[in-house]
């Protein structure tokens, strides 16, 4: 067998571990993958084909079956519930957008103290726990929490303002927990863009605005795109934060899948639900990804 | 030669002085709107993405009984506190434990994985690749849901190894990510200088790689280790019955009072959190992470 | 009796520091209409933040920035009608080649037809006709480079900032770029500032070349007067290839500098430049003849050769005086008198050809 190891990286360089005499001859390089693939073939991949053949049996009937499918999605709180996922994703992924565009405008254009705080204040929440994120909300929205604070100790309201345990809250909680899955992707295709576009523009008579809107903005549009699918894809699959701060006065689809699980232990729903979940993501992704690749400008673009 | 004077010859050729003057203040009006705009959104977005940790790191430092805006006096007491809950203590060396024998085993099969897609060409590689990081975009509690039902399937009873490599199976990806980028960033002529020196492949392997892989490495072993000290769906579901990890114990502490003890455990998760972020600074720079 | 035509640009002390570090120090520059000039320099001479101070992108700390007899400090760059040529063209990436000549015109807000009229002219001002419909990424280095210009040229600016414009091509095409670009807007009687690192193409393309060192222009001149008479030793040795050979100043004779270089003394004119005890010789390679035997008119030092390069038309030899002074020496391999081709330990006279033509500037203070 003939060794093919040859140069070329993900991503660009060269060179390769090359055979060598000793205990090395019988190692290739590319087996050296193995025990990472198998572990996830097994431990992952596995599980998700036991979620499928789970949402594709019925107990009583042979065979595969779509009843569990038929059965929820002529279901009208069950799509009542899907609705309102993507509604919530929708409406979180446009306010991520509205705040994270302009930040990682400023973000290209300050210079580096700015740009390592900005990525700092970026990552911190992503590493901090979902439950840990939530509660800090929830310390902000309750009922004593630092928003009514202020509104009643400035005499703005008499009575503290509901917005723990509501859909609102959640969209508040929501859009600050993903906006940092926006503004990573925008950063990453901003930085790429060539500065001196922006200013060819302007010194064609374009003001800043306007060479903003005729040039930054398109030649954004995949990173928008790909900030857009992440925050969607996370946002209609988020347990945690929907469950501490809407508390049990609405029902998302991560939610559905949680009670039907662990509570009621109806696996059936649980994994049909899930599946469900996972077509409509990917047919997010898929149709974003379509169209940033209409809107790819050849070599040279974001 | 003629002194230069405001509102000269004019540059537009069309248009007389008083319409360019009053196009240049429009012009520096509008320039000044949409800084303004831009500023405004950009700090909002920050302030925004700031304001939770900061409360709740300033929440837990409360000398009251409960959190309350503005907070009755500054005090440490309730970290003091946690020290004394035994659930607390016990969960935390749960999520320990849990978490460093997750990230052991995702930096072994991550680190090796990661030298193939980096230096090997084969048919399928890219594939493989997406399918490495595919734990990644599957939302955890769909992957948590699946694992529970792999393991009920297979008979295994829920302990605390079948929770570590559900959280080895999440967390993997970070570190064959981290070390894939370092390992591209390695100049591949060092391994053939130290070769043409007299190297055999582990010494070469031992004494110019690895060293120069170890932030790479090191800072996708922090993410690792702190995707899985933060986990709280996928151990919901694995955990157990009466099994808790830290997240775990929180999420159950948290009711409708403010407490500040869930609190004081939410600043000590921050603060870990923190330590990762400037690791990763310190090994990578957060401009390559950001890249990845 | 009729002035000077006003300057289409006039640079008055103008300064721009960033904290304590003065990158563009009290500049002053006036451009005739039509001229071109270039801005020559290496890396950190300040030449592209002047380019931008011209262009608005910059706010001078000092002095005063004229367009047209008018003083634009306070004018936001996308008012200045001003060309910019940027160093990677800068073409908008999702635009055709039609729409990127288009889009000054759009912010003029011309009307569409004119807009169409235009494009095309341009098209076949650069002579690209019919690749309107292309877009950026389509085009070779040298098509791209003829669109920008284009798209520049549309709007018939005041003033033309070439930045660096052909530092992305290869060399042959760069020179080729060099001739088309004159060629263009010579006849459109554009005036132009083009910023350079590159000597020879300052000296190629310019009506005048400013020299640049840190933050201050050194000479500002015709580039034969650049390259005759550089007025310092940052300016000899940035222009062309030159021998700077340590010299004592003896005395003056007459209309005649008698000096002492290299254990050799001669007669240089009075006029040749400034006067020191210790001096700094400048001889240009081209400027110095090998002979078997001294010549019997000039004085000739004897020397060994060390190198003999053959540089495509030209020899370059380095020859050696007295163990010491090394010099460099260019021949054309191909003379009239038949000039002899030498090669590495020939025994040789050198000599200065044209006494006339050496510089003298006082020793550089180490």
């Amino acid at each position: 067998m003939e060794s093919r190891d040859q140069g070329l990286t993900l991503s660009g360089g060269r060179g390769t571990l090359r055979r060598h005499a000793g205990w090395s001859r019988h190692l290739r390089l590319w087996q050296l993958v193995l025990p990472a693939s198998l572990f996830l073939g097994m431990y992952f991949v596995v599980p998700l084909g036991m979620l499928f053949w789970w949402s594709v049996r019925v107990p009583g009937v042979s065979g595969l079956t779509l009843v569990n499918f038929q059965r929820l999605l002529t279901d009208a709180f069950f799509f009542e519930t899907l609705w309102l996922s993507v509604r919530l994703s929708l409406e979180v992924t446009v306010v991520t957008l509205v705040l994270g565009f302009p930040l990682a405008y400023l973000y290209t254009r300050l210079g580096p103290l700015w740009r390592v705080s900005i990525l700092f204040i970026t990552l911190l929440p992503l590493l901090t726990s979902a439950v840990v994120r939530s509660f800090a909300w929830i310390v902000i929205l309750g009922k004593l929490g630092l928003v009514n604070a202020a509104l009643m100790g400035s005499g703005l309201v008499d009575q503290p303002v509901k917005l723990l345990f509501t859909l609102d809250g959640v969209r508040i909680a929501m859009a600050q927990v993903q906006l940092p899955f926006m503004l990573l992707p925008l950063i990453n295709a901003m930085e790429q863009l060539d500065p001196s576009l922006e200013r060819a523009a302007v010194s064609l008579g374009a003001s800043q605005a306007r060479a903003f809107f005729r040039v930054t903005v398109p030649l954004s549009a995949p990173g928008v795109v790909a900030g857009a699918i992440l925050s969607f894809a996370l946002t209609i699959s988020a347990f945690i934060t929907p469950a501490m701060v809407g508390g049990g006065s609405f029902t998302v689809m991560p939610t559905l899948i949680y009670q039907s699980a662990i509570v009621t232990l109806d696996w059936a729903t649980a994994s049909t639900t899930a599946i469900i979940l996972l077509v409509v993501a990917l047919l997010v992704v898929w149709g974003g990804m379509a169209v940033a690749r209409h809107y790819r400008y050849g070599p040279g673009s974001a | 030669m003629p002194e230069p004077t405001p509102g000269g010859q004019g540059l537009r050729r069309s248009a007389t002085g008083r319409t360019v003057h009053a196009a240049r203040v429009r012009g520096r009006i509008g320039h000044a709107a949409f800084w303004i705009v831009i500023w405004a959104l950009g700090l909002t977005g920050l302030l925004y993405l700031l304001l939770p940790t900061l409360i709740i790191v300033f929440a837990s430092l409360t000398a009251g009984e409960y959190i309350a805006f503005p907070p009755q006096g500054l005090s440490l007491r309730w970290f003091v506190r946690l020290w004394e809950l035994p659930e607390v203590r016990v969960s935390a060396w749960r999520s320990l434990l849990v978490a460093l024998g997750a990230t052991a085993v995702s930096i072994g099969l991550g680190v090796a994985a990661a030298f193939p897609l980096v230096r090997s060409r084969f048919r399928g590689r890219e594939a493989l690749n997406a399918f490495l990081m595919s734990p990644l975009i599957l939302p955890s509690l769909v992957y948590g849901l699946a694992a529970l039902m792999f393991v009920s399937a297979v008979g295994l009873p829920l302990s605390i190894p079948v929770l570590v490599l559900s959280h080895v199976a999440i967390i993997v990806p970070y570190v064959i990510r981290t070390t894939a980028a370092s390992l591209v960033l390695l100049d591949p002529d060092l391994e053939e200088a130290a070769r043409s020196l007299g190297a055999n492949t582990w010494q070469t392997f031992q004494r110019v790689i690895l060293p120069n892989l170890l932030p790479g490495i090191a800072t996708g072993g922090a993410f690792a280790f702190i995707s899985s000290f933060d986990n709280l769906t996928v151990s919901l579901f694995l955990a157990g019955p009466r099994v808790e990890t830290l997240p775990i114990r929180l999420f159950a502490m948290i009711n409708f009072d403010l407490d500040p003890a869930a609190a004081a455990i939410s600043a000590v998760l921050v603060v870990v959190a923190f330590a990762v972020v400037l690791l990763a600074h310190w090994a990578l720079g957060l401009s390559r992470i950001v890249r990845l | 009796m009729a002035s000077a035509p006003l300057p289409d640009l006039r640079l008055i002390d103008v300064t721009r520091r960033y904290g304590p570090v003065i990158a563009v120090d009290r500049v002053g520059l006036d451009v005739a209409p039509g001229e071109f000039v270039t801005l020559l320099g290496p890396s950190g001479c300040g030449k592209t933040t002047l380019l931008k101070c011209i262009a608005g992108f910059l706010a001078p700390s000092e002095g005063q920035v004229v367009l047209r007899g008018e003083v634009v400090n306070n004018v936001l760059p996308h008012l200045r009608n001003i060309g910019i040529v940027f160093q990677h063209y800068a073409l908008f990436p999702h635009m055709t080649v039609a729409e990127n000549i288009a889009f000054g015109l759009q912010m003029r807000k011309r009307s569409r037809a004119g807009i169409a009229g235009r494009v095309d002219e341009m098209l076949r001002l650069v002579k690209l006709p019919g690749l309107g419909g292309r877009y950026p990424h389509q085009l070779s280095g040298g098509q791209q480079q003829r669109v920008a210009l284009a798209r520049v040229l549309a709007v018939e600016p005041v003033l033309l900032l070439l930045d660096e414009p052909f530092g992305a091509l290869d060399k042959k095409l760069r020179v080729e770029m060099q001739i088309e670009v004159k060629q263009l807007i010579t006849p459109l009687r554009m005036t132009t500032i083009f910023v350079t690192h590159d000597q020879e193409e300052a000296m190629r393309m310019s009506d005048r070349v400013a020299v640049m060192n840190s933050g201050r222009i050194v000479q500002c001149d015709a580039p034969g007067a650049i390259y005759d008479r550089p007025r310092d030793l940052f300016v000899a040795d940035f222009m062309g290839n030159s021998n700077l050979l340590d010299a004592k100043t003896l005395g003056v004779r007459g209309d005649r500098l008698r000096v002492m270089v290299a254990s050799m003394e001669m007669d240089l004119p009075l006029g040749a430049g400034e006067i020191g005890e210790e001096a700094v010789l400048l001889v240009r390679p081209e400027n110095l003849a090998l002979n078997v035997v001294p010549p019997p008119d000039r004085p000739a030092w004897p020397a060994v050769v060390t190198f003999a390069l053959h540089a495509g038309p030209l020899m370059e030899y380095q020859v050696v005086v007295a163990e010491t002074w090394r010099i460099r020496v260019s021949r054309p391999r191909m003379q009239s008198d038949g000039g002899k081709v030498w090669k590495a330990g020939d025994r040789v006279a050198v000599s200065i050809l044209d006494q006339d033509a050496v510089r003298v500037f006082p020793a550089r203070s180490e």
